[in-house]
């Protein structure tokens, strides 16, 4: 081939590659650049915590303990009735179960529980004291709000001291 | 026919019409020449659902992150606050043209109260990020001061999915 169809050649083929190019450049160009953009939230509730209140003094009212060596029971039920076990102990009455209220998040699911008991004490300077177990509560649904009602047992003998007793107790209510 | 179209058949004019410039003795050369394109799918971000920090009882002092993993679970930070109920992470779809890969981007904006900052929002989206990709999770952080007021609130993010 003679220069001059050599050269010839070669300008047809830089023509074609420019064309080329540019048709190369028009397909990158359609090649999408798009971002795709979604907008959105994040949702949260947010609640106060949860508040117990009692409304009522759980109380075992008057009772009178065995006159000989004997052990009674005095069981105070969440709905207010006594229930004397063991032998020798006697009710005059008087008894109220607890109640406590549980605010919060109206609705929301809750758990109640009775916690530990503290040992009872007097002023009176008594020292063998009555003894405060198993703690019960009405089960009622747990959803706020909502009140609960709380019974226990008083465990007396012949020896425990005469006079008024306080004997305490913890509740507590947690989200769940 | 398109512009791409048309500067093909361009050149190929041109092409022809050097070639033909009358010259005895020469012989005809053709090239072919290619048109060489891409197309792909508009990429689709599609929400199944969204982020979600459920029900969250501020901490009573200072600041808690609450965090939401891409695998649903929460933790409730240092703190004394409660992450109660009703957590999800979010999800969501990313569709395009099969097997393209594409930079995906996760942004955490403002929140609906002073006292709730999104801190950070990841995804669990595979990598190389190549799609399809269905079912991408979405988590993140959220700290909760204890003035957060009590009430519905919603904080901000955005998905940016570009090849």
């Amino acid at each position: 081939m003679s220069n001059k169809s050599v050269l010839k050649y070669g300008l047809a083929g830089a023509a074609v590659l420019g064309f080329a190019g540019l048709v190369g450049y028009g397909a990158n160009a359609a090649n999408p650049g798009n971002p795709a953009d979604l907008a959105t939230t994040a949702d949260v509730t947010i609640v106060s915590t949860i508040t117990v209140t009692q409304d009522r003094q759980l109380r075992f009212g008057q009772v009178v303990k065995p006159p000989t060596a004997n052990t009674a029971t005095f069981t105070v039920a969440p709905g207010g009735g006594m229930t004397v076990g063991g032998t020798g102990g006697i009710s005059n009455g008087g008894q109220t179960s607890g109640e406590f209220s549980m605010t919060g998040e109206v609705g929301a699911s809750y758990t109640f529980s009775t916690g530990s008991i503290v040992a009872c004490t007097t002023g009176g300077g008594g020292t063998v004291a009555p003894v405060l177990s198993a703690l019960t509560d009405d089960g009622q649904a747990a959803t706020l709000n909502d009140t609960v009602q709380v019974g226990a047992t008083l465990t007396v003998t012949n020896l425990t001291d005469d006079g008024t007793w306080d004997c305490g107790f913890t509740v507590s209510a947690v989200y769940s | 026919m398109t512009h791409r179209a048309l500067g093909l058949g361009f050149a190929i004019i041109l092409c022809v019409a050097s070639l033909v410039s009358p010259r005895t003795g020469h012989s005809q050369a053709q090239v072919a020449v290619p048109a060489v394109m891409t197309v792909l799918s508009l990429i689709t971000i599609t929400e199944d659902f969204n982020l979600d920090f459920g029900t969250i009882v501020p901490p009573s002092d200072g600041t808690q992150d609450f965090v939401v993993g891409t695998d649903d679970s929460i933790a409730p930070g240092v703190g004394d606050g409660l992450a109660v109920s009703g957590h999800s992470r979010g999800q969501y779809d990313i569709t395009g043209t099969p097997g393209e890969t594409y930079t995906l981007t996760i942004t955490a904006g403002a929140c609906s109260d002073g006292a709730l900052e999104l801190l950070s929002v990841v995804s669990d989206a595979s990598i190389p990020t190549i799609l399809n990709q269905l079912d991408v999770h979405i988590g993140g952080t959220l700290r909760v001061g204890a003035s957060a007021p009590q009430g519905a609130h919603t904080c901000n993010y955005s998905i940016s999915a570009q090849y």
